[in-house]
């Protein structure tokens, strides 16, 4: 009886054992495997360094497996997701881009697109970028009320026409219905911090990341989060969403809200095997989880990171990609001011 | 005296023994990647970032900026040797460096590039320092008109790089300007010549069009001719040196290019690139002998190559100084020196100061050593000009491709370097310049951008204001001098008669 219990016991132990590790063969599935982080973008810049970050914590996660980052970029994000679109789908490729964009794109029907969102496999989020419209200190727009009550002009930088900032600050005026808003294109890389310091500009949208720097010198002052509620970190701030005062005003805000939510999100090739699909999930999980991890974004000035698995980036990219018409149409007329 | 003493603490931190050898690892690592054609520094820091976390704070910025600093000094050695420039930066070094390897100088060139570069960077490190105190004066005086007229400015040396026709170098540069049209316009997001391609979204890439006209056109005309890459004797004893010695004998020249490059260093939206052929085409203008530019003259090495590291100095001015990043290799170090526990920016000037110039100290020490590194093996690299064309050719059309593959993983390079290839083979043969055309490439979608912006913000008006018109006269000056000169000549020709 004593005997039967404990070969009882051990079978459920080596169960339970082998339930929590997962399925044996995925754990052997990536030794001495090469995985591909497809980076959109030049080296340097925002997707490339998290990219870099987090590649190293993934390839432990990953027992054997080696994970490199190359860099295809081009047409705006789309030509390194139409790699990952036409890559084979045996977890060997996984891509990071400007999600958002890509959703913009696509709505719009740009040229060259190969891939269609809703079918790649989403493996999940590193972190939802919390994106504020800043404004340059003491130019008359101290505060989201300063800037909804002067009828003073308010000119924003942008790299260029059509791209994410560009958008935003369109669509943001549209929703608030801003008059005296006007985007100002030619704004790249960091010259739009000097745009502010050399008061060309009233302001900027953009990530804290970028500004934290400037607001801590005092020069630059965050008057709107675009985040569906405030930001934690500046319970000042008012959100969108809470500014915006029609039906219409309160769908562009959320969709705005959407875009946050997916600008560190990573995908792989459609029609990869789900348990593959799982196993790249949970090891980007649990690598934004490492303490080593966290220690270094901590270091670097960083939000520690909010990741969300595929499942749920899945459901955000359907949503963001299901829009009502009044707002596909609002982004087509967007697109179509800039030609 | 605070001062003093922050400086010796700097120095004395580089100087420790784990900071100063990982300073020559980066070095080391700096020139061979400056010597593989389109992988550049900003390849290099992406590399080599994951293994700073957990360094401490001058270590691991000796390691990056020994390396960031030093790999347009390795870039130099292949425009020189066989006319394939290290980074879109060294191809003014092509023009006047390869033309003295064909003369059978190639140590001579090496040694004026390498020790120019290591002077240059060491001039650059201590602009740093003198200029801290009123950077931000300097930097926000200069804004999108200013930086039009600058780029203007730049492109009106155009028609005086090519000495001989200037029709032709105006052809060239006009070619140039029109490939810097391609792809999307920031000011109005419609995609311009691209041919229903995405490869050509965002314009021509100069990596893969500087590697063609310059090594792969070179390439074809040594296969054509079946003859070998020097036909001159080789006159290896000594001319390293020689080279060493031109530098200090211009170095008036070598000072001036240094000190332009700093400032366009530390100037945003310019670019690197712009630096050096903004020098070289200074240097021309004020040579006594501008006509022997583009035949093997020293000082057309001299410049550029003092230029390309004396801006690496310059880009870190606003780097440490506001925080924000000078060039996009400077945006990398950003995100390294944050996880180091680096935070640049006017703090750091008032709290932190002898880690600023364990910075610029880094930067010098580096050039420095990078320098001597690499002149240590000029002799021999020099020798392999003279290997046989059936050799040569293959391996430097794999160093080509390689290297026009590796930026962006796209086939479409490729055939972008074998298109220009093509034509800077013919240009080669009918005789036009390939240095306006690169000028007008590079600098023609930063006017437009820059225009477009000024116009935008303050209307026809920015050409008003002061610094837009004294940049304003120098382009005047630039335009006309020459055929004021020429007029002289003429008129002084008569006279003797």
């Amino acid at each position: 009886m004593k005997t039967r219990a404990m070969i009882l016991g051990c079978l459920v132990v080596m169960g339970l054992a082998i339930l929590v590790q997962g399925d044996p063969a995925m754990a052997q599935f990536y030794n001495r495997k090469t995985i591909e982080i497809i980076v959109c973008t030049k080296v340097g810049g925002g997707y490339d360094a998290d990219a870099r970050l987090i590649s190293p914590f993934l390839q432990e996660q990953l027992p054997g497996s080696t994970v490199i980052v190359r860099n295809v970029p081009g047409g705006g994000h789309i030509v390194g997701a139409n790699r990952v679109w036409n890559a084979p789908p045996n977890g060997l490729t996984l891509g990071v881009a400007n999600v958002p964009g890509l959703i913009a794109s696509q709505i719009r029907g740009d040229k060259g697109i190969q891939f269609d969102l809703r079918k790649y496999t989403w493996i999940g989020r590193l972190y939802s970028r919390h994106r504020f419209l800043v404004g340059r200190a003491k130019a008359g727009f101290d505060t989201a009320d300063a800037l909804l009550k002067s009828d003073k002009e308010f000119k924003i930088g942008a790299a260029g026409v059509g791209d994410g900032p560009y958008n935003t600050g369109l669509l943001m005026a549209e929703a608030l219905g801003l008059k005296k808003v006007r985007m100002i294109p030619n704004y790249g890389g960091s010259d739009e911090i000097y745009g502010i310091l050399r008061k060309e500009i009233e302001g900027v949208i953009g990530g804290l990341e970028s500004w934290n720097e400037l607001i801590s010198q005092g020069e630059a002052v965050p008057l709107i989060t675009f985040d569906a509620k405030r930001y934690s970190g500046l319970p000042n701030v008012p959100s969108l969403s809470e500014l915006v005062k029609t039906p219409s005003g309160k769908a562009v805000a959320a969709y705005i809200a959407g875009e946050s939510e997916l600008s560190r999100a990573i995908f792989a090739p459609p029609n990869l095997p789900k348990d593959v699909a799982q196993t790249l999930s949970q090891a980007l999980l649990k690598a934004v989880q490492v303490p080593k991890f966290k220690e270094m974004i901590a270091k670097l000035k960083r939000e520690p990171f909010d990741p969300l698995p595929g499942d749920d980036v899945t459901s955000k990219v359907t949503a963001a990609m299901d829009l009502p018409p009044n707002i596909v149409e609002l982004i087509k007329k967007v697109a179509k001011e800039q030609e | 005296m605070d001062v003093l003493n922050s400086a010796w603490q700097g120095l004395i931190g580089v100087f420790q023994p784990g900071a100063f050898l990982l300073m020559m690892v980066g070095v080391i690592l700096g020139n061979i990647v400056g010597i593989l054609p389109g992988l550049g520094g900003q390849f290099l820091l992406a590399v080599l970032i994951p293994f700073v976390f957990g360094m401490n704070p001058i270590s691991g910025m000796a390691l990056l900026l020994g390396a960031h600093a030093v790999t347009g000094t390795g870039g130099s050695i292949t425009s020189i040797l066989f006319n394939t420039p290290g980074e879109s930066s060294n191809a003014p070094t092509c023009f006047d460096g390869f033309e003295m390897t064909k003369k059978g100088q190639a140590g001579r060139a090496m040694g004026a590039a390498l020790w120019a570069s290591g002077v240059g960077g060491v001039i650059g490190a201590i602009a740093l320092l003198l200029v801290i105190p009123i950077i931000r004066t300097i930097v926000l005086s200069f804004g999108p008109p200013e930086f039009f007229m600058l780029t203007v400015l730049g492109i009106s040396f155009i028609g005086s790089l090519e000495v001989k026709s200037p029709t032709k170098g105006l052809i060239s540069g006009l070619f140039g300007l029109a490939l810097s049209l391609f792809g999307e316009d920031p000011s109005t997001g419609i995609i311009r010549y691209n041919f229903g391609t995405l490869y050509l979204y965002e314009g021509m890439r100069q990596i893969p069009v500087v590697l063609g006209l310059f090594a792969v056109a070179e390439m074809i005309d040594l296969g054509v001719k079946g003859s070998q890459l020097v036909t001159g004797k080789i006159e290896v004893k000594d001319s390293v040196w020689e080279g060493i010695r031109d530098v200090h004998r211009h170095w008036w020249l070598t000072l001036k290019c240094s000190i332009i490059a700093v400032y366009i260093g530390f100037l945003p939206g310019l670019g690197g690139v712009a630096s050096a052929f903004f020098t070289y085409g200074y240097a021309q203008r004020v040579s006594k002998h501008p006509e022997t530019f583009g035949k093997g003259n020293v000082e057309g090495v001299i410049a550029p190559e003092a230029a390309n590291n004396a801006k690496e100095g310059g880009a870190l001015i606003p780097t440490i100084g506001f925080g924000v990043p000078g060039s996009s290799g400077m945006a990398i170090l950003l995100g390294a020196f944050l996880v180091m526990g680096i935070t640049p920016g006017p703090k750091m000037l008032g709290q932190n100061l002898p880690v600023v110039f364990a910075m610029a100290w880094t930067v010098a020490i580096a050039n420095i050593i990078g320098a001597a590194q690499t002149l240590a093996f000029a002799k021999w690299m020099a020798r392999l000009a003279f290997l046989r064309s059936s050799l040569l050719i293959p391996l430097i059309l794999i160093f080509v491709a390689l290297g026009s593959f590796t930026t962006s993983s796209s086939m479409g390079d490729l055939v972008l370097t074998l298109i220009f290839g093509i034509l800077g083979y013919f240009m080669k043969v009918y005789d036009y310049s390939k240095a306006p055309l690169v000028l007008g490439l590079v600098l023609g979608r930063i006017a437009e951008g820059n225009f477009n912006l000024s116009y935008n913000l303050f209307g026809l008006g920015f050409l008003t204001r002061p610094i837009t018109v004294i940049l304003s006269l120098l382009v005047v000056w630039a335009l006309i001098g020459p055929i004021l000169k020429r007029a002289r000549e003429k008129g002084k020709g008569r006279a003797a008669e």
